[in-house]
């Protein structure tokens, strides 16, 4: 019997597109990893926005002032290059035509993924006798 | 003897290998960003909500109002607040029809045995917003129906209401002990709930389904009428026993020509309670938040005041 050598062209096609696939993503990995870590401070950015939000509801009306005031949360630390601030301003006349009692409430965290600026945001109203007043 | 080749073959293998693994790190990196975007949305269309919720308390109660959706910033806005302005409305009187019908059937939150905030309700019968000692009176009828009670509990429920009124310079009060299970009432000296008719008390605890100030066909395990109610009538307190919650209602009985005319005073309940459903949209997420605010609510151990000899000191 003759002896067959080397290896047929469905099988190089196959390892090739294979080998092709894997070096793919194991250079993408690296971005992959850098998501879930950009998630994560996604979530724990949320998270402190949120509180800064409900602390200035416990406040009662009357002692909140206007003013911009940066986030001095314990948890900023685990974010790169983060810095935050709560913006308390008068609603908006677009909004509150009728002159109402209610202030504008803005939580703003920035910090750093992979040297990209990254913003979250969250606005509410607090109003006189309102939610936790 | 001739080896033939297996390394490309184990070398496939453990490619394979990483290939699956590579394969899920991705994936969780995919999902766990869609993720996060997503509960970001969720808070800020839930802020939003609140939002709306505060710009209703501000407005006047007198009527309901219809706002139109407004922009809390680039992305996200209000898109619907309901108010139903004070409950349960006069018949006849702006934005509340009912005109030749009896007033809704106000329902309050549900009675809670486990939350020291809500084991107990009240109802205003006088007119809570005039600062006089004694109140004025508000409802002068001598019956009043309350709707209580879990349908499909386990655990049957009985209800304790007290009735606040003013006489002789003084304020007393009217209990009513109500027990849906009637071997239970007889042992604790309650009235037997499901089947009774004194001249107190007429009751029935068959099921009971009512349009009422939060929805329609809400459903009640009881329907109790208290009668032969004394005259200057303040307050309704009612307490939950035995069962863990119960929804909770009370209706103007509307006798006699108690039906349509905003000017026949002493029919209606004083209007006291309102509901405000916020809806905040941001992105394709939509959170919605509801308030049911009541007036002058009186703190839960009040009843204990009422009856204590001296002077409660906290």
């Amino acid at each position: 019997m003759k002896n067959e050598h080397g290896v047929s062209l469905t099988e190089s096609l196959l390892v090739i597109s294979l080998v092709g696939i894997i070096v793919i993503l194991l250079a993408n990995l690296p971005n992959a990893f850098g998501l879930i870590t950009k998630s994560k401070h996604i979530s724990l950015a949320r998270e402190i926005a949120a509180k800064q939000i409900e602390d200035k509801r416990a406040i009662s009306f009357a002692n909140l002032t206007n003013d911009n005031s940066q986030i001095a949360d314990s948890r900023m630390s685990l974010l790169p290059d983060s810095f935050g601030t709560v913006l308390v301003e008068d609603c908006l006349p677009q909004i509150c035509a009728n002159g109402e009692n209610i202030k504008q409430i803005t939580a703003t965290i920035n910090w750093q993924d992979n040297a990209k600026m990254q913003t979250i945001s969250l606005k509410t109203f607090i109003g006189e006798g309102g939610i936790n007043q | 003897m001739s080896q033939k080749g297996q390394i490309i073959l184990i070398l496939i293998l453990v490619m394979a290998v990483a290939l699956a693994i590579g394969l899920s790190i991705v994936q969780k990196s995919l999902v766990d960003v869609s993720t996060a975007s997503k509960v970001e949305q969720s808070s800020r269309a839930f802020s939003a909500a609140e939002a709306g919720i505060e710009k209703a308390l501000q407005e006047s109660t007198t009527t309901i109002h219809s706002y139109p959706d407004f922009s809390i910033d680039n992305s996200s806005k209000v898109q619907e607040i309901i108010d139903t302005g004070l409950l349960p409305c006069i018949p006849g009187t702006t934005d509340c029809g009912r005109t030749n019908d009896r007033q809704a059937i106000l329902e309050k939150p549900p009675l809670n045995n486990l939350s020291t905030k809500t084991s107990v309700t009240q109802v205003w019968l006088a007119d809570f917003d005039t600062y006089t000692n004694p109140p004025p009176v508000f409802y002068t009828q001598s019956s009043l129906d309350v709707y209580w009670g879990e349908v499909s509990s386990a655990e049957k429920p009985a209800i304790e209401i007290k009735i606040v009124y003013y006489v002789g310079g003084a304020y007393l009060v009217k209990p009513f002990f109500l027990d849906s299970n009637g071997s239970r009432a007889a042992a604790g000296n309650f009235i037997n709930a499901s089947s009774v008719n004194s001249a107190d008390v007429t009751s029935d605890c068959d099921t009971h389904s009512v349009n009422t100030t939060s929805g329609t066909n809400r459903q009640f395990y009881c329907k109790s009428t208290l009668k032969s109610l004394p005259a200057d009538l303040m307050l309704l307190r009612a307490r939950l026993l035995y069962s863990s919650t119960s929804p909770f209602a009370v209706a103007a009985t509307g006798a006699g020509d108690c039906t349509g005319s905003p000017n026949y005073s002493g029919c209606y309940l004083k209007p006291q309670d309102r509901i405000i459903v916020s809806t905040g949209v941001s992105g394709e997420t939509q959170r919605r938040v509801k308030i049911y605010q009541e007036s002058k609510v009186t703190p839960p151990f009040f009843d204990y005041a009422l009856f204590s000899a001296g002077a409660i000191n906290k």
